[in-house]
Protein backbone atom coordinates (compact mmCIF):
# COMPACT_ATOMS: atom_id res chain seq x y z
CA UNK A 1 0.00 0.00 0.00
CA UNK A 2 2.75 2.32 0.62
CA UNK A 3 4.77 1.01 -1.79
CA UNK A 4 2.35 2.02 -4.38
CA UNK A 5 1.70 5.43 -2.59
CA UNK A 6 5.29 6.38 -3.14
CA UNK A 7 5.10 4.89 -6.43
CA UNK A 8 2.55 7.48 -7.34
CA UNK A 9 3.90 10.22 -5.71
CA UNK A 10 7.28 9.67 -7.58
CA UNK A 11 5.28 9.87 -10.56
CA UNK A 12 3.48 12.77 -9.86
CA UNK A 13 5.90 14.75 -8.78
CA UNK A 14 8.18 13.89 -12.13
CA UNK A 15 5.63 14.78 -14.17
CA UNK A 16 4.67 18.20 -12.12
CA UNK A 17 8.46 19.21 -11.51
CA UNK A 18 10.09 18.73 -14.97
CA UNK A 19 13.50 17.66 -13.77
CA UNK A 20 15.89 18.29 -16.95
CA UNK A 21 18.34 15.46 -17.18
CA UNK A 22 21.99 16.86 -17.47
CA UNK A 23 22.84 15.96 -21.92
CA UNK A 24 25.55 14.19 -20.24
CA UNK A 25 23.38 11.87 -18.63
CA UNK A 26 20.64 11.30 -21.11
CA UNK A 27 21.76 8.74 -23.04
CA UNK A 28 21.10 6.35 -19.82
CA UNK A 29 18.28 7.46 -19.00
CA UNK A 30 16.14 4.73 -21.26
CA UNK A 31 18.35 1.78 -19.84
CA UNK A 32 17.98 3.38 -16.57
CA UNK A 33 13.86 3.35 -16.91
CA UNK A 34 14.16 0.00 -17.97
CA UNK A 35 16.41 -1.52 -14.94
CA UNK A 36 14.24 0.72 -12.48
CA UNK A 37 10.77 -1.44 -14.20
CA UNK A 38 12.78 -5.08 -13.77
CA UNK A 39 13.27 -4.36 -9.89
CA UNK A 40 9.57 -3.20 -9.37
CA UNK A 41 8.86 -6.16 -11.34
CA UNK A 42 11.12 -8.47 -9.67
CA UNK A 43 9.77 -6.68 -6.23
CA UNK A 44 6.55 -7.56 -7.48
CA UNK A 45 7.21 -10.94 -7.73
CA UNK A 46 8.86 -11.49 -4.84
CA UNK A 47 5.80 -10.02 -2.69
CA UNK A 48 3.55 -12.43 -4.70
CA UNK A 49 6.01 -15.57 -4.37
CA UNK A 50 5.90 -14.23 -0.36
CA UNK A 51 9.92 -14.00 -0.18
CA UNK A 52 10.47 -10.13 -0.70
CA UNK A 53 13.02 -8.79 1.17
CA UNK A 54 13.41 -5.00 1.68
CA UNK A 55 17.27 -4.63 1.48
CA UNK A 56 17.69 -7.23 -1.53
CA UNK A 57 15.19 -4.99 -3.13
CA UNK A 58 16.66 -1.44 -2.24
CA UNK A 59 20.14 -3.14 -3.16
CA UNK A 60 18.91 -4.60 -6.60
CA UNK A 61 17.10 -1.39 -7.66
CA UNK A 62 20.32 0.67 -6.97
CA UNK A 63 23.01 -1.19 -8.07
CA UNK A 64 20.39 -2.26 -11.10
CA UNK A 65 20.25 0.97 -12.51
CA UNK A 66 24.00 1.92 -11.63
CA UNK A 67 25.66 -1.28 -13.01
CA UNK A 68 23.02 -0.84 -16.64
CA UNK A 69 24.07 2.90 -16.79
CA UNK A 70 27.88 1.93 -16.42
CA UNK A 71 27.57 -1.05 -18.93
CA UNK A 72 26.36 1.67 -21.41
CA UNK A 73 29.11 4.10 -20.56
CA UNK A 74 31.68 1.31 -21.44
CA UNK A 75 30.19 0.54 -24.27
CA UNK A 76 30.12 3.86 -25.50
CA UNK A 77 33.86 4.42 -24.44
CA UNK A 78 34.57 1.71 -26.49
CA UNK A 79 32.25 2.25 -29.42
CA UNK A 80 29.90 -0.23 -28.88
CA UNK A 81 27.28 1.54 -27.00
CA UNK A 82 24.10 1.49 -28.88
CA UNK A 83 24.48 -2.48 -29.42
CA UNK A 84 25.51 -3.24 -25.64
CA UNK A 85 22.01 -1.14 -24.89
CA UNK A 86 20.36 -3.49 -26.93
CA UNK A 87 21.86 -6.04 -24.98
CA UNK A 88 20.82 -4.75 -21.88
CA UNK A 89 17.42 -3.96 -22.93
CA UNK A 90 17.01 -7.47 -24.32
CA UNK A 91 18.13 -9.45 -21.31
CA UNK A 92 15.92 -7.03 -19.03
CA UNK A 93 12.72 -6.94 -21.23
CA UNK A 94 12.73 -10.91 -21.29
CA UNK A 95 13.39 -10.74 -16.96
CA UNK A 96 10.44 -8.78 -16.93
CA UNK A 97 8.33 -10.52 -19.12
CA UNK A 98 8.57 -13.46 -17.03
CA UNK A 99 8.26 -12.00 -14.46
CA UNK A 100 5.20 -10.39 -15.48
CA UNK A 101 3.78 -14.01 -16.30
CA UNK A 102 5.04 -15.27 -12.89
CA UNK A 103 2.55 -12.35 -11.50
CA UNK A 104 -0.05 -13.31 -13.78
CA UNK A 105 0.27 -16.74 -12.49
CA UNK A 106 0.00 -15.90 -8.68
CA UNK A 107 -2.95 -13.53 -9.69
CA UNK A 108 -5.21 -15.37 -11.90
CA UNK A 109 -3.84 -18.47 -11.36
CA UNK A 110 -3.72 -18.92 -14.97
CA UNK B 1 20.53 -21.43 -24.91
CA UNK B 2 21.19 -21.94 -22.39
CA UNK B 3 21.23 -17.83 -21.06
CA UNK B 4 17.46 -17.89 -22.50
CA UNK B 5 16.52 -20.78 -20.13
CA UNK B 6 18.27 -19.37 -17.21
CA UNK B 7 16.77 -15.82 -17.69
CA UNK B 8 13.12 -17.83 -17.91
CA UNK B 9 13.57 -19.81 -15.05
CA UNK B 10 15.59 -17.78 -12.89
CA UNK B 11 13.60 -14.62 -13.40
CA UNK B 12 13.54 -13.78 -9.94
CA UNK B 13 16.69 -12.38 -8.54
CA UNK B 14 18.86 -14.58 -7.02
CA UNK B 15 19.18 -12.34 -3.63
CA UNK B 16 15.16 -12.73 -2.80
CA UNK B 17 15.67 -16.22 -3.15
CA UNK B 18 18.73 -16.63 -1.13
CA UNK B 19 17.27 -13.70 1.59
CA UNK B 20 14.23 -16.16 2.09
CA UNK B 21 16.48 -19.28 2.34
CA UNK B 22 18.65 -17.54 5.12
CA UNK B 23 15.42 -16.26 7.10
CA UNK B 24 14.17 -19.87 7.26
CA UNK B 25 17.79 -20.75 8.75
CA UNK B 26 17.98 -17.88 10.88
CA UNK B 27 14.80 -15.73 11.71
CA UNK B 28 15.29 -12.48 12.63
CA UNK B 29 14.22 -10.97 15.53
CA UNK B 30 10.57 -9.54 15.14
CA UNK B 31 11.03 -6.05 14.86
CA UNK B 32 13.41 -5.59 12.82
CA UNK B 33 14.87 -6.48 9.35
CA UNK B 34 17.30 -7.45 7.33
CA UNK B 35 18.91 -3.42 7.33
CA UNK B 36 19.26 -3.79 10.73
CA UNK B 37 16.99 -1.05 11.67
CA UNK B 38 13.22 -0.75 12.67
CA UNK B 39 10.56 -1.83 10.27
CA UNK B 40 9.58 1.78 9.72
CA UNK B 41 13.03 2.65 8.86
CA UNK B 42 13.19 0.14 6.02
CA UNK B 43 9.79 0.68 4.95
CA UNK B 44 10.48 3.93 4.45
CA UNK B 45 14.13 3.60 2.34
CA UNK B 46 11.47 0.95 -0.05
CA UNK B 47 9.49 4.14 -0.10
CA UNK B 48 11.78 6.12 -1.34
CA UNK B 49 13.30 3.77 -3.72
CA UNK B 50 10.30 3.40 -5.20
CA UNK B 51 9.53 7.03 -5.24
CA UNK B 52 12.90 7.37 -7.23
CA UNK B 53 11.63 4.61 -9.53
CA UNK B 54 8.05 6.52 -10.21
CA UNK B 55 9.65 9.79 -10.67
CA UNK B 56 12.59 8.68 -13.09
CA UNK B 57 9.69 6.68 -15.59
CA UNK B 58 8.20 9.91 -15.36
CA UNK B 59 10.91 12.37 -16.52
CA UNK B 60 11.75 9.75 -19.05
CA UNK B 61 7.99 10.14 -20.02
CA UNK B 62 8.06 14.00 -20.29
CA UNK B 63 11.57 13.75 -21.86
CA UNK B 64 10.29 11.80 -24.75
CA UNK B 65 7.11 13.85 -25.68
CA UNK B 66 8.72 16.98 -24.92
CA UNK B 67 11.58 15.66 -27.62
CA UNK B 68 8.71 14.71 -30.03
CA UNK B 69 6.88 18.12 -29.53
CA UNK B 70 10.64 19.73 -30.02
CA UNK B 71 11.00 18.00 -33.49
CA UNK B 72 7.23 19.18 -34.52
CA UNK B 73 7.68 22.84 -33.52
CA UNK B 74 11.29 22.86 -35.59
CA UNK B 75 9.32 21.42 -38.38
CA UNK B 76 6.94 24.01 -38.41
CA UNK B 77 9.37 26.66 -37.64
CA UNK B 78 11.54 25.30 -41.05
CA UNK B 79 8.42 25.13 -43.23
CA UNK B 80 7.64 28.70 -41.99
CA UNK B 81 11.22 29.76 -43.12
CA UNK B 82 10.88 28.38 -46.22
CA UNK B 83 7.61 29.90 -47.23
CA UNK B 84 8.51 33.16 -45.96
CA UNK B 85 11.89 32.94 -48.07
CA UNK B 86 10.06 31.49 -51.11
CA UNK B 87 7.73 34.29 -51.13
CA UNK B 88 10.40 36.98 -50.20
CA UNK B 89 11.95 35.49 -53.75
CA UNK B 90 8.87 35.66 -55.34
CA UNK B 91 8.84 39.53 -54.37
CA UNK B 92 12.60 40.33 -55.31
CA UNK B 93 11.56 38.27 -58.90
CA UNK B 94 8.56 40.61 -59.48
CA UNK B 95 10.90 43.72 -58.90
CA UNK B 96 13.94 42.41 -60.83
CA UNK B 97 11.36 41.60 -63.85
CA UNK B 98 9.99 45.51 -63.38
CA UNK B 99 13.20 46.86 -63.10
CA UNK B 100 14.84 44.44 -66.30
CA UNK B 101 11.67 46.10 -68.24
CA UNK B 102 12.66 49.75 -67.54
CA UNK B 103 16.19 48.58 -68.52
CA UNK B 104 14.95 47.11 -71.93
CA UNK B 105 12.67 50.39 -72.76
CA UNK B 106 15.27 52.95 -71.48
CA UNK B 107 17.93 51.16 -73.65
CA UNK B 108 15.58 50.50 -76.46
CA UNK B 109 14.57 54.26 -76.50
CA UNK B 110 18.19 55.54 -76.75
CA UNK B 111 19.00 52.51 -79.17
CA UNK B 112 16.33 53.91 -81.58
CA UNK B 113 17.14 57.32 -81.47
CA UNK B 114 20.16 56.76 -84.32
CA UNK B 115 20.12 53.99 -87.37
CA UNK B 116 22.67 52.16 -86.25
CA UNK B 117 21.03 51.77 -82.68
CA UNK B 118 17.99 50.20 -84.22
CA UNK B 119 19.79 47.98 -86.12
CA UNK B 120 21.70 46.87 -82.92
CA UNK B 121 18.08 46.93 -80.70
CA UNK B 122 16.41 44.21 -83.38
CA UNK B 123 19.85 41.66 -83.11
CA UNK B 124 19.39 42.68 -79.54
CA UNK B 125 15.67 41.44 -79.63
CA UNK B 126 16.69 38.80 -81.22
CA UNK B 127 19.34 37.51 -79.52
CA UNK B 128 16.96 38.09 -76.48
CA UNK B 129 14.53 35.21 -77.34
CA UNK B 130 17.59 32.64 -77.26
CA UNK B 131 19.27 33.83 -74.39
CA UNK B 132 15.86 33.77 -72.47
CA UNK B 133 16.23 37.62 -71.82
CA UNK B 134 12.73 38.45 -72.57
CA UNK B 135 9.07 36.96 -72.81
CA UNK B 136 8.03 35.24 -75.70
CA UNK B 137 5.11 33.44 -77.50
CA UNK B 138 4.12 31.63 -80.19
CA UNK B 139 2.90 28.17 -81.14
CA UNK B 140 4.05 25.18 -79.34
CA UNK B 141 3.54 22.22 -77.04
CA UNK B 142 3.16 21.34 -73.62
CA UNK B 143 4.34 18.27 -72.25
CA UNK B 144 2.64 17.09 -69.32
CA UNK B 145 4.92 15.08 -66.71
CA UNK B 146 3.03 13.87 -63.58
CA UNK B 147 3.78 10.99 -60.61
CA UNK B 148 1.95 7.82 -61.16
CA UNK B 149 -1.01 7.71 -58.65
CA UNK B 150 -0.23 6.06 -55.47
CA UNK B 151 3.66 6.40 -56.08
CA UNK B 152 4.68 8.50 -53.42
CA UNK B 153 7.61 6.18 -51.84
CA UNK B 154 11.13 7.50 -52.66
CA UNK B 155 12.67 5.00 -55.52
CA UNK B 156 9.34 3.61 -57.12
CA UNK B 157 9.31 3.39 -60.63
CA UNK B 158 6.08 5.56 -61.35
CA UNK B 159 7.91 8.63 -59.63
CA UNK B 160 9.17 11.54 -62.08
CA UNK B 161 12.85 12.65 -61.21
CA UNK B 162 14.62 15.67 -62.72
CA UNK B 163 16.41 13.06 -64.96
CA UNK B 164 12.60 12.32 -66.81
CA UNK B 165 12.44 16.12 -67.13
CA UNK B 166 16.11 16.86 -68.38
CA UNK B 167 15.42 13.61 -71.03
CA UNK B 168 12.87 15.79 -72.31
CA UNK B 169 13.32 18.36 -72.50
CA UNK B 170 16.77 17.61 -74.14
CA UNK B 171 14.86 15.67 -76.74
CA UNK B 172 12.58 18.81 -77.14
CA UNK B 173 15.11 21.39 -77.86
CA UNK B 174 17.01 18.52 -80.22
CA UNK B 175 13.23 18.24 -81.84
CA UNK B 176 14.08 22.18 -82.81
CA UNK B 177 12.19 23.84 -79.74
CA UNK B 178 13.36 27.79 -79.43
CA UNK B 179 12.10 28.40 -75.98
CA UNK B 180 11.10 26.05 -73.11
CA UNK B 181 9.54 26.74 -69.85
CA UNK B 182 9.23 23.82 -67.15
CA UNK B 183 6.31 25.15 -64.79
CA UNK B 184 6.53 28.74 -65.61
CA UNK B 185 10.52 28.75 -65.11
CA UNK B 186 12.04 29.83 -68.15
CA UNK B 187 14.97 27.91 -69.21
CA UNK B 188 18.98 29.07 -70.18
CA UNK B 189 21.86 27.34 -71.55
CA UNK B 190 23.05 27.98 -68.03
CA UNK B 191 19.49 26.73 -65.66
CA UNK B 192 20.62 23.67 -63.96
CA UNK B 193 17.21 20.85 -63.36
CA UNK B 194 18.46 18.92 -60.43
CA UNK B 195 17.01 17.39 -57.31
CA UNK B 196 17.67 17.83 -53.48
CA UNK B 197 16.47 15.51 -51.41
CA UNK B 198 13.00 14.71 -52.82
CA UNK B 199 12.75 17.76 -54.29
CA UNK B 200 13.31 18.78 -58.34
CA UNK B 201 14.40 21.79 -58.67
CA UNK B 202 14.54 24.19 -61.95
CA UNK B 203 16.59 26.96 -61.62
CA UNK B 204 16.92 26.43 -57.55
CA UNK B 205 13.46 26.59 -57.34
CA UNK B 206 11.61 23.38 -55.82
CA UNK B 207 8.65 22.53 -58.14
CA UNK B 208 5.75 20.42 -57.13
CA UNK B 209 4.08 17.60 -60.02
CA UNK B 210 2.76 17.55 -62.62
CA UNK B 211 5.89 19.53 -64.26
CA UNK B 212 4.64 21.02 -67.46
CA UNK B 213 7.20 21.71 -70.02
CA UNK B 214 6.07 24.48 -72.65
CA UNK B 215 8.52 24.53 -75.31
CA UNK B 216 7.87 26.75 -78.63
CA UNK B 217 8.91 25.60 -82.04
CA UNK B 218 7.76 25.20 -85.85
CA UNK B 219 5.12 23.20 -86.22
CA UNK B 220 6.55 20.02 -87.20
CA UNK B 221 7.72 20.06 -83.26
CA UNK B 222 4.77 17.53 -82.30
CA UNK B 223 6.16 15.42 -85.20
CA UNK B 224 9.33 15.78 -84.57
CA UNK B 225 9.03 15.03 -80.57
CA UNK B 226 6.57 11.88 -80.87
CA UNK B 227 9.31 10.24 -83.03
CA UNK B 228 12.18 10.76 -80.43
CA UNK B 229 13.23 7.94 -78.66
CA UNK B 230 12.76 9.67 -75.53
CA UNK B 231 8.66 10.10 -76.45
CA UNK B 232 8.32 6.77 -77.09
CA UNK B 233 10.34 5.32 -73.96
CA UNK B 234 7.61 7.78 -71.86
CA UNK B 235 4.62 6.43 -73.69
CA UNK B 236 5.90 2.57 -72.90
CA UNK B 237 6.42 4.37 -69.20
CA UNK B 238 2.97 5.74 -69.31
CA UNK B 239 1.61 2.08 -69.93
CA UNK B 240 3.52 -0.07 -67.87
CA UNK B 241 4.31 2.33 -64.73
CA UNK B 242 1.00 4.75 -65.18
CA UNK B 243 4.04 7.47 -65.33
CA UNK B 244 1.19 10.83 -66.37
CA UNK B 245 2.67 11.60 -69.83
CA UNK B 246 0.59 13.90 -72.19
CA UNK B 247 1.70 16.12 -75.09
CA UNK B 248 -0.57 19.12 -76.10
CA UNK B 249 -0.35 21.30 -78.97
CA UNK B 250 -1.11 24.93 -78.54
CA UNK B 251 -1.77 27.83 -81.24
CA UNK B 252 -0.44 30.01 -79.23
CA UNK B 253 2.12 30.16 -75.85
CA UNK B 254 3.69 32.55 -74.09
CA UNK B 255 6.69 31.67 -71.55
CA UNK B 256 8.14 34.18 -69.10
CA UNK B 257 11.48 35.24 -69.18
CA UNK B 258 14.48 33.68 -67.20
CA UNK B 259 14.86 34.32 -63.36
CA UNK B 260 18.56 34.10 -63.19
CA UNK B 261 20.70 35.43 -66.08
CA UNK B 262 24.06 36.25 -64.07
CA UNK B 263 27.31 35.10 -66.09
CA UNK B 264 30.40 34.60 -63.99
CA UNK B 265 33.28 33.38 -66.59
CA UNK B 266 32.20 34.78 -70.14
CA UNK B 267 33.57 38.61 -70.96
CA UNK B 268 31.76 40.38 -73.42
CA UNK B 269 34.31 40.70 -76.22
CA UNK B 270 35.27 44.67 -76.43
CA UNK B 271 33.46 46.79 -79.03
CA UNK B 272 35.15 46.05 -82.04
Amino acid sequence: MIAGLALAIGVILGLLLHPTVPVGLQPYLPIAVVAALDAVFGALRAILDGIFDDKVFVVSFVANVLVAALIVFLGDQLGVGSQLSTAVVVVLGIRIFSNAAAIRRHLFRA
Amino acid sequence: MSLLVDLTTNAIDQGYVEAANRRATAPVEPGTSKLGRSRRTATLLVAVVLGLAGALFATSAVATHRGADAAKRDRKQLIAQIDDLTSRTDRARQSLDALRASVQSARSAALNATGRGSQLQAEIDQLDVVTGGRAVAGPGLEVRLDDADGADVSGSLGMIYDRDIQAVVDALFASGAEAIAVNGQRLTTLTAIREAGQAILVDYRPLTAPYLIDAIGPPDLRDRFSSTQTASLYRNWHQVYGLGFRVTTHERLTLPSAANQVVHYAQPLGNQ
